[in-house]
């Protein structure tokens, strides 16, 4: 036994053991039992808190259509690519590679030329296909411990599916693709000021998109989902939907038609007057205050809300300095984003003379026959005020003060008024206060308090001056004249519709008050139609056959305008009208704030606009002809087309009107530089001439159709279908069973739109015998 | 027959002795040792080894699948050392065990070379414990545990007689183990010196190291330390500055941000959350890249999320009932060469599995120690399988009770 083990030895192995081993179970399961039973809870919570992440998922903003359900702004799927320079490789060379790959499409794969074969050389790089520069990817690479650099926002979906291929072809795993929504807006500018836009969060920053955001923009859901510990994806099944709601969508009163009507005749007063700060148009149904269509130009398209186009405004960006150019950017971009036939006052002038005259005979002030006299000018104490014909109008009535806009007329007549009444019906015309139109940013005026309007005041406020309301202001009391006395609140959203354009809520046009009485009202229905329909009234160029038309001019004069510390005397133009003049349904307002017009009136400024665009929106709105064209036919019914060259585009088409002729103007320049067919060719009448005002507009061509054997009604119906004008040559037309033997040009060619197709006739009969 | 069995005996008992004055030259017996090895333990450690490959598996999964693009990179390479080494430990358990301390100063030395070497080496995570060869590398350290332990319990048995005395019974242990430190603290590797220290205390205990000299010695060496630690504080706070700092984060691991609690934090997560089952075996959330190097020293801990305060319980039992049968073995070597050496394997493996799982619960402080059979780590690994069947060569000789 000497080479055992002693009992003493067995004995220390034994107390040995008992030590570990009552250390390990007992110390070890002890500590065990207080982390996981005890205090385990806590430690739960905790590793829950950091396991789960909640993502934010954006509802589907709603649509906004107009009130034909055309879509005028919708949220498409779109992705933000990102980058996650964490996980590219930790090796410095491979991770080199990496980044060339993205930026530059070095296939990692052609370093190894067995691989080539699986997969083919990728030559297109990332950076090619989002169109950004190699540089940015291994700038955002240095950024070596971010998991989220932005490398491009909002790709659509072609785009998307390029970069998902990049990625499996060329195993990348620094790249990933989150998805997320952008507004679209398929007609661009149309109706921008109204739309507003989106910002970078899908909120809205401008016009509808803002002011029914919370409709549009629906509730968030959340995605609860385990992360790891470098918040990616976890294989395990935890994950929890909270679903949220999609937005609502918006159907405006607005109809897109009108609006492109309206917008194109802005954009070329724009430029044929080259109007320095913007022009406007609304155009409401005076007796639900509906706006069909509301623009301001210049705007800007919602697509890229921040790049001003406008070449006015880029003139006066170029040559700044970094931080001048910032700030003018900031001017120039909230100039064009407002919509300035809410947001910005003007000098009304003589269109208020409607609410003046209005308030004289509801009160009685005036009647019809009222006298008043005008030498071309009004002392008003002390200061002598002209009227704008400095010869005068003589002794002249209500009727004829209307008719010729004669301000000592107005003056005399406010004076009559007082102004108490004056600036009880002001405010009662709603002047006073916003129009309650459901967009943002509405603005009321700057006017004369009845506490502080002196004799000097009422006369100047009485024709329209020294005092400044909104369009949108101007239109309803305007309208409140002639509707039957009714302040009716203008409105632009009349349903919101769900994702299956079931109808959540319908809003009811809403007359605010009767301001004056239905019989002032007919009265001033006829004054307005005396405006337009007789040769001395100063609309008389809005003047269309077979409508009755009213209206009023105005021009005012801008009082606050200085340049430099000097005041610049300039004018805002600009024309009401209404129609039909006896039972009116729609109303138009168009100013042209600053235009370059040299002496002008606005009855060769803003009429003829009025006048180009109740031209278009009239067949369109499917208005029914007042009356039948009574004028006598002179020789066969047709008329020379006049030379119109080098002709402003809107005073061309007066000048067609008169004679009968349609007009359809092409291209966005200042002037005529076309026109088809030529002087002095004859067409009959109802042809239409097309002017190109546009070098770059390519003229339209049409098939000139085969009209052989046709009778004269259907050769001509054919003819104009085709969108060109027919002149008849040969036998007279009086029996109606005359067909066309020949035509010039032949059938099947093609010729530039408006072109005349000459056509002969002769009695079939004959043709027969 | 009788005498000649006798004569054999004599024989036997005289080589014994010359074995002793040299061994090498003298040693008779029969190198291969046939005979029943003791069953349980082998049992246990299988199962061990089996649950901790699984768990490995399980919680290396998520982190290389991410970062290496491939979840069986670190089983696979496991597997391969755990069938290597199940290998090794069964040849091993055929050598007779006595043969071995013919080399226990040859390995003393190598082990001292080794990890001298390992200052020859790039410094990994600040620390130079490792030899690189290719692509392996393995820490000497792990060889020295087992060399100290296969030195001491030749000299301890050798000389058994002169255990009382202060030079030959005590001084000569805390030399030998002394020369192992110093190279180990400055590379540094702080827990592998306490760890071997620990084992090296006990062999000495059991050894038969009188207490009163080992205090005699210990006291006023302690002392001289604290002295000469004051002295060189500035020194020492630089060099064991991560001693420091691992402490600050041990005693409240939540009071801070730092990024060198993270782990601990991260591990009483993964260990709170299994509560009483476990939230499933492979459904760890902290194995996804929150848990930091999870398949090394921190493995358990995602062995307590998986299989909760029963599984994790259960494991712990497992590594008691072996070290209970590794002294078991011990007690009933069939000298006191083998009891101590069997002492000494067991005491490594209770240790180590004791801190290493003190450590993932936050018990004792942060501190590089692996969980047999369970942490990464090929090499060691095999030498520890390699020192299993050391203990089973040994019980194969087991003297049997007479009772």
């Amino acid at each position: 036994m000497s080479n055992g083990i002693n009992k003493r030895d067995r004995l220390k192995i034994r107390i040995l053991s008992l030590i570990v081993c009552v250390l390990i179970v007992f110390l070890l399961i002890a500590n065990l039992f207080r982390i996981q039973i005890i205090e385990g809870e806590k430690y739960q919570t905790m590793a829950i808190t950091q396991q789960l992440r909640e993502i934010e998922i954006d509802p589907h903003r709603g649509s906004i259509y107009d009130t034909n359900m055309k879509m005028l702004a919708q949220s498409a799927t779109v992705w933000n690519v990102i980058f996650e320079p964490a996980n590219l490789s930790k090796n410095e060379e491979t991770a080199w590679q990496q980044i060339r790959m993205l930026s530059r499409g070095e296939n990692l794969k052609q370093l190894d030329p067995e691989e080539i074969s699986n997969s083919g050389p990728n030559d297109e790089s990332l950076a090619e296909i989002l169109g950004v520069e190699p540089e940015l990817i291994e700038e955002k690479a240095q950024n070596k411990n971010s998991y989220y650099e932005v490398l491009k926002k909002r790709v659509d979906r072609q785009t998307y599916e390029r970069v998902v291929k990049f990625i499996q072809d060329n195993g990348v795993s620094t790249i990933s693709l989150v998805e997320t929504t952008k507004r679209y807006y398929p007609y661009n500018n149309l109706a921008s000021t109204l739309l507003g836009f989106v910002n970078d969060m899908n909120q809205g920053a401008y016009g509808l998109e803002s002011y029914y955001n919370s409709v549009l923009s629906g509730t968030s859901g959340r995605l609860v989902a385990a992360r790891n510990g470098l918040s990616g994806d976890m294989p395990f099944e935890y994950q929890k939907l909270y679903e949220g709601t999609d937005g609502n969508s918006l159907v405006l009163t607005i109809d897109a038609t009108v609006q492109q009507f309206l917008e194109k005749h802005l954009e070329i007063a724009v430029v044929e007057h080259d109007v320095q700060k913007w022009v406007t148009g609304i155009v409401m149904d005076v007796n639900t205050g509906e706006i069909l269509a509301m623009a301001s130009k210049p705007d800007f398209n919602p697509n890229q809300p921040m790049v001003v186009d406008d070449p006015k405004a880029q003139e006066r960006l170029t040559g700044l300095d970094e931080e001048d150019y910032a700030t003018q950017l900031q001017i120039e971009q909230q100039t064009m984003w407002r919509n300035k036939c809410i947001s910005d006052p003007y000098e009304p002038g003589s269109v208020f003379k409607l609410v003046t005259a209005a308030s004289s005979l509801d009160t009685g002030a005036a009647t019809v026959h009222s006298p008043y006299t005008c030498p071309g000018y009004q002392i008003v104490a002390g200061n002598r005020i002209r009227c704008w014909k400095h010869a005068g109008h003589g002794n002249i009535n209500f009727m004829e003060a209307i008719q010729r806009s004669c301000n000592p007329a107005f003056m005399q007549m406010g004076q009559v008024l007082g102004v108490s009444n004056f600036s009880k019906y002001f405010d009662s015309f709603g002047l006073t206060e916003v129009t309650g139109i459901d967009l943002p940013g509405e603005a009321t005026g700057i006017y004369h308090p009845e506490e502080k309007m002196g004799i000097a005041e009422l006369s100047s406020s009485a024709f329209g001056q020294t005092f400044k309301i909104t369009p949108i202001q101007m239109i309803t009391a305007a309208s409140a004249t002639i509707n039957g006395g009714y302040l009716v609140q203008p409105y632009v959203v009349k349903q919101i519709v769900d994702s299956d354009k079931n109808i959540v809520e319908s809003y009811e046009p809403k007359i605010k008050r009767q301001v004056v009485s239905n019989e002032t009202s007919e009265i001033m229905q006829e004054m307005g139609e005396v405006v337009v329909a007789t040769d001395e009234g100063s609309g008389r160029n809005a003047r269309i056959e077979g409508y009755r038309i009213g209206g009023k001019t105005g021009t005012g004069e801008k009082l606050d305008n200085f340049v430099d510390g000097e005041q610049v005397v300039e004018y805002v133009f600009s024309f009401f009208a209404y129609l039909p003049a006896d039972e009116p349904e729609y109303a138009v307002l168009i100013t042209l704030d600053e235009p370059v017009v040299g002496d002008a009136q606005s009855s060769t400024v803003a009429v003829p606009i009025v006048a180009a665009l109740l031209e278009d929106i009239i067949p369109y709105l499917g208005i029914e002809p007042s009356y039948t064209e009574t004028e006598e036919e002179e020789g066969d019914g047709t008329v020379v087309v006049p030379y119109l060259i080098d002709e402003k585009p809107h005073e061309a088409q007066i000048y067609l009107r008169q004679k009968g002729l349609n007009t359809e103007i092409i291209g966005d320049g200042a002037t005529v530089l076309k026109q088809i067919p030529e002087n002095p060719t004859r067409l009959p009448k109802g042809g239409t001439v097309i002017l190109y005002t546009d070098d770059s507009a390519v003229s339209s061509t049409a098939k000139v159709p085969n009209v052989i054997g046709k009778t004269a009604q259907e050769a001509n119906q054919m003819i104009i279908n085709a969108g060109l004008n027919i002149q008849i040559k040969g036998q007279d037309l009086e029996g109606s069973k005359t067909i066309v033997v020949a035509q010039d040009p032949p059938a099947d060619s093609n010729v530039e739109i408006g072109s005349v197709v000459t056509v002969h006739f002769v009695e079939p009969a004959e043709t027969a015998g | 027959m009788a005498s000649k069995s006798q004569a054999k005996r004599r024989v036997s008992q005289h080589s014994e002795r010359a074995a002793i004055r040299n061994p090498v030259k003298t040693f008779h017996e029969p190198i291969i040792m046939l005979g029943h090895f003791d069953t349980p333990f082998l049992i246990l450690v299988l199962t061990l080894l089996g649950i901790g490959l699984v768990t490995l598996f399980s919680s290396s999964y998520a982190s290389s699948l991410y970062y290496l693009g491939n979840s069986y990179y670190y089983i696979l390479r496991q597997l391969f050392f755990a069938v290597v080494g199940v290998a090794a430990m069964l040849a091993a358990s055929l050598v007779n065990y006595r043969f071995l301390r013919n080399f226990s100063w040859l390995a003393y030395g190598v082990s001292l070379i080794l990890m001298a070497a390992c200052y020859l080496f790039p410094a990994q995570q600040g620390a130079q414990r490792w030899i690189q060869l290719g692509p392996l590398s393995f820490q000497p350290s792990e060889i020295a545990k087992f060399s100290v332990i296969l030195l001491f319990a030749h000299l301890m048995d050798r000389d058994k007689d002169k255990m009382g005395r202060m030079i030959e019974g005590t001084w000569r242990y805390i030399v030998l183990y002394g020369a192992v430190a110093v190279i180990l603290i400055f590379q540094p590797h702080l827990s592998g010196t306490l760890l071997i220290g620990f084992i090296a205390l006990t062999m000495m205990l059991v050894g038969g190291t009188k207490f009163s000299n080992l205090l005699k010695i210990g006291v006023p060496l302690l002392v001289l330390l604290l002295v000469v630690a004051f002295l060189l504080q500035d020194f020492i706070l630089e060099q064991f500055a991560h001693v420091v700092t691992r402490l600050t984060y041990w005693l409240d691991p939540f009071s801070t941000t730092d990024p060198g609690s993270y782990q601990t934090r991260q591990s009483l997560l993964a260990i709170g959350s299994g509560g009483l089952w476990g939230v499933g075996f492979g459904e760890s959330r902290q194995k996804h890249m929150y848990l930091p190097e999870v398949r090394n020293d921190f493995v358990f801990a995602i062995v307590c999320e998986e299989l909760g305060f029963i599984g994790a319980s259960l494991v712990i039992i497992l590594f008691a009932m072996l070290v209970w049968r590794g002294y078991h073995i011990a007690m009933h070597a069939r000298d006191r060469f083998g009891s101590l050496l069997v002492t000494g394997i067991t005491t490594q493996i209770g240790l180590q599995a004791f801190l290493n799982i003190a450590v993932v619960t936050n018990l004792i402080p942060n501190t590089g120690i692996s969980l047999p059979f369970f942490s990464y780590g090929g090499t060691a690994l095999l030498i520890m399988l390699a020192e299993i069947g050391v203990v089973l060569a040994v019980s194969r000789q087991a003297r049997h009770e007479k009772e």
